[in-house]
């Protein structure tokens, strides 16, 4: 299998597949696997009784209470289903505009939760994203499937590569939404610097009924920028210019706009139940997803 | 510290302006380097309160600006010619010393001088020559390496003395602006001459190692031969210490060869070495085995006449009676006769009775020396007037070239000029001022300067001179005639950080901090 951007690295997978995902609850109607569901079903754990009703199994009623009340209940046990996994990586120009490109560590990201899913028989689908959304795959489930997943992400980052587009989170996460996929958790693995600004990003994200994990792909300089001087910057996606003489005061002005920028993530991420990742580009990516997966589940 | 080229107020002045300057230019200058950045989302917000800079926004890059006014005012100071002492007013004067004393100023003088002017202020500095004028080699302001270039240029002649020229220099001291002298070179000079300058100049010597031996003689030269002899000369000279002198241990040498000519000794403590062939040869002196002077000799060739064919016998054998004359038929160097070309002209009665042309713009001077010179005091002039009845007078004129012109009647019985005694002391010396003999060298003597009159010493190199007819001389080291009584105390050590130094330096900080502007510019730290 063609693999450019070595998505499938064994020792990588390896480390990924020590870590687990663990919802609370996962929304309804999924299939079986190892999540506690609000459904109820067939698992172990008793959750309630309810009257008999014509058509429950003889093996549901609960004989003990029938013969201290003479009427027929039926035990309710907890069902055990799956987590439903939507990765959206970022694929937009800006993060492929360094070498090593952050889109590779966003697809390595990526891929680590899908085999975590996978390797827990969640439905794992992968959404990559740029000024649109790529729906092309659906969801699906089986470990069988991660390397689909693997050649399905490396063909479309080397689609974006080749003909990378602007970052609209807005307009993808509008576009999920229209898919009415089943609540589960949605990772987003971005730069999270859309040009039309946080409020956009948080006031779509807000729309969705999905439980948000949000991974930041940061460098150092991203905050502390080596540059001093008259410099004229330019977006590398929008092509916009903005002189700046770099005095102290401006570096600190700087400063504070990209810690207000990501704390309103933060704080969006928590105010969702969600959860929020810095991941600096250029560290060891499995030592720093470990930070989620503390004692080795990240508890969703 | 004083500037040479700017007032201290008008330097401070331009740094002031030049800071000024440099703040509208920096307000005015920016310069942009693009960089291309995952988003301008963060750089929006930061310049949204701080905007770029501006023509009227408020002022930024401080250390820029000063680094920029650091360098400006280096500049500016360098360009005002800053000297570290403000009351250095003194004038200082390398006089390299170019006398027939010490003809040998040679390159190492000069690299003296160089070296001594190189320590001095540059504009307080100044290097001459003391030949038969004051030369300079170098003028205030001027790198050394000039001096060196003009003397290659230049040969520049040699003279006698030195205190004339340090009389020259006296001229310029004021009492604002001493003046110093920095002699290099042997010659000497009378304390009671020191003690006559003003005492605003000082007069030190530079020390240029181990004197020569004090030679013996103290002045030397030439004169016509006594005994009359044309192709002869008489050396004359003067021994140092007269009472001491032997003249048993005087050698005397003509082109290496021994010669024994008589020695004459004057009451003066002149010697004259008399009839010494004149053929151009070296005339050198020798006491007690010690080569003490040398000269050469001029060349004097005999007299060649060529007589026409109406010329008086009389007039012929007055002529042939100098033994520097023979008669020859071609080549001549003098005609005599009637004819328009003689040189020695016989006219009629009708013209003038002597008639002198002479190439002395001076008529009237010339005539008082030719007066003595030709003997004309002596001729009866009464006694002619009498017999032709006419005034005899006696005319100069100013000509091309020398001519005598002079009644043809006066070699003939109509007049008795030739019986008269001035009549073979009149011909014998027109024919000789005729001829044209050549100057002989005068007496050089230590501490006088050459008249500017010819022949001066052209300094060669060495002890060798050459005189302005193109002879050469050999010369030698003169003592004073007068008691020497004191010597110069030697030149003082001069700063090293003089003019120049101070400029070097402020020089090197500006280029130190154009380049730390340079670093930091592609560095990025500088805008």
């Amino acid at each position: 299998m063609n693999d450019p951007f070595n998505l499938l690295d064994p020792d990588f997978l390896q480390q990924a597949n020590a870590m687990r995902v663990v919802a609370r609850r996962v929304a309804p109607a999924g299939r079986w696997a190892e999540h506690r569901s609000r459904d109820r079903g067939q698992g172990m754990e008793f959750r309630d009784y309810r009257p008999y009703s014509p058509g429950d199994e003889l093996k549901s009623i609960d004989w003990n209470v029938y013969q201290r009340l003479g009427r027929f209940v039926v035990r309710l046990f907890e069902e055990m289903e799956d987590l439903p996994i939507y990765l959206m990586p970022d694929l937009s120009k800006s993060m492929w505009h360094e070498d090593p490109p952050r889109a590779i560590t966003a697809m390595k990201v990526a891929v680590a939760f899908a085999s975590i899913g996978l390797d827990q028989h969640d439905r794992v689908g992968v959404l990559p994203f740029s000024d649109a959304l790529d729906s092309t795959v659906r969801p699906t489930s089986g470990r069988g499937r991660l390397s689909l997943i693997a050649d399905t992400m490396s063909r479309a980052a080397e689609k974006a590569r080749d003909n990378p587009g602007g970052t609209d989170l807005a307009a993808a996460l509008a576009k999920l939404r229209g898919l009415r996929m089943r609540e589960g958790l949605l990772v987003i693995v971005s730069d999270f610097l859309d040009p039309h600004g946080i409020e956009v990003m948080t006031s779509e994200l807000k729309k969705t009924r999905h439980r948000p994990l949000l991974v930041s792909i940061t460098r150092h300089s991203d905050r502390e920028p080596d540059v001093h001087g008259d410099i004229r910057v330019r977006d590398c996606e929008t092509g916009d210019m903005q002189d700046v003489s770099v005095t102290t005061h401006v570096m600190e002005q700087y400063r504070e706009a990209y810690d207000a920028h990501f704390q309103k993530l933060q704080d969006f991420a928590r105010s969702r139940q969600g959860n929020f990742l810095f991941l600096d580009h250029e560290l060891d990516v499995m030592k720093q997803l470990a930070q989620l997966f503390e004692g080795g589940s990240f508890v969703a | 510290m004083t500037f040479t080229f700017l007032s201290t107020i008008a330097t401070l002045a331009g740094i002031l302006s030049l800071a000024l300057a440099l703040v509208l230019l920096q307000r005015l200058r920016v310069q942009h380097r693009e960089i291309e950045v995952v988003s301008t989302l963060f750089w929006q917000a930061a310049v949204k309160e701080t905007r770029a800079r501006v023509f009227i926004k408020e002022f930024r890059h401080w250390p820029a600006w000063l680094l920029l006014v650091l360098i400006a005012s280096a500049l500016w100071v360098l360009l005002a010619g800053p000297r570290w002492s403000g009351n250095d007013q003194m004038q200082h004067v390398v006089l390299l010393d170019g006398s027939i004393s010490d003809p040998s100023v040679s390159n190492s003088d000069l690299a003296l001088a160089t070296e001594k002017a190189s320590k001095l202020p540059i504009m307080n500095r100044e290097i001459i020559h003391a030949g038969p004028r004051l030369e300079t080699l170098l003028r205030p302001g001027e790198p050394v390496q000039l001096a060196q270039l003009r003397w290659e240029a230049k040969r520049i002649p040699s003279s006698t003395g030195l205190e004339w020229a340090l009389d020259a220099l006296s001229s310029r001291v004021a009492a604002d602006q001493p003046l110093t002298v920095h002699v290099i070179g042997d010659a000497e000079f009378d304390d009671r001459f020191l003690d006559g300058l003003p005492a605003e100049l000082t007069v030190y010597r530079i020390d240029r190692g181990p004197r020569p031996e004090k030679p013996l003689l103290r002045s030397l030269g030439l004169s016509s031969a006594s005994s009359g002899v044309w192709q002869n000369v008489d050396v004359l000279f003067s021994p140092e210490n007269a009472d001491a002198f032997q003249i048993t241990d005087l050698e005397l040498t003509l082109d290496t060869q021994p010669i024994a000519n008589r020695v004459v000794s004057t009451n003066d403590g002149n010697y004259i070495v008399e009839g010494v062939p004149a053929r151009g040869g070296i005339f050198r002196l020798s006491y007690q085995n010690s080569q003490v002077g040398a000269l050469t000799l001029p060349k004097r060739e005999p007299i060649k006449i060529l007589f026409e064919s109406t010329t008086p016998k009389t007039l012929k054998d007055l002529v042939l009676l100098d033994p520097a004359c023979i008669e020859v038929t071609t080549d001549a160097d003098l005609v005599v006769g009637p004819s328009d070309q003689a040189d020695l002209c016989l006219v009629s009665d009708a013209e003038a009775a002597f008639q002198i042309d002479t190439e002395i713009e001076d008529a009237e001077s010339a005539l008082n020396s030719l007066i003595d010179e030709l003997a004309l005091r002596q001729i009866d002039a009464t006694g002619l007037a009498e017999q032709s009845g006419r005034v005899v007078d006696v005319r100069v004129a100013v000509a091309d070239s020398r001519r005598i012109s002079l009644w043809r009647n006066l070699f003939t019985s109509t007049y008795n000029f030739q019986q008269s005694r001035a009549c073979p002391i009149f011909v014998a010396r027109s024919i000789r001022w005729l001829a044209g003999q050549p100057e002989l060298v005068p007496w050089a003597e230590q501490g006088m300067r050459l008249p500017e009159a010819r022949p001066v010493f052209d300094r060669i190199s060495g002890s060798t001179a050459q005189t302005n007819d193109g002879r050469n001389l050999q010369v030698t080291r003169l003592t004073r005639p007068t008691q020497i009584q004191g010597l110069l105390a030697d030149s003082p050590s001069s700063s090293v950080v003089a003019g120049v130094g101070v400029a070097a330096w402020i020089g090197a900080f500006a280029i130190l901090l154009l380049l730390a502007e340079w670093t930091l510019f592609q560095k990025g730290r500088m805008p």
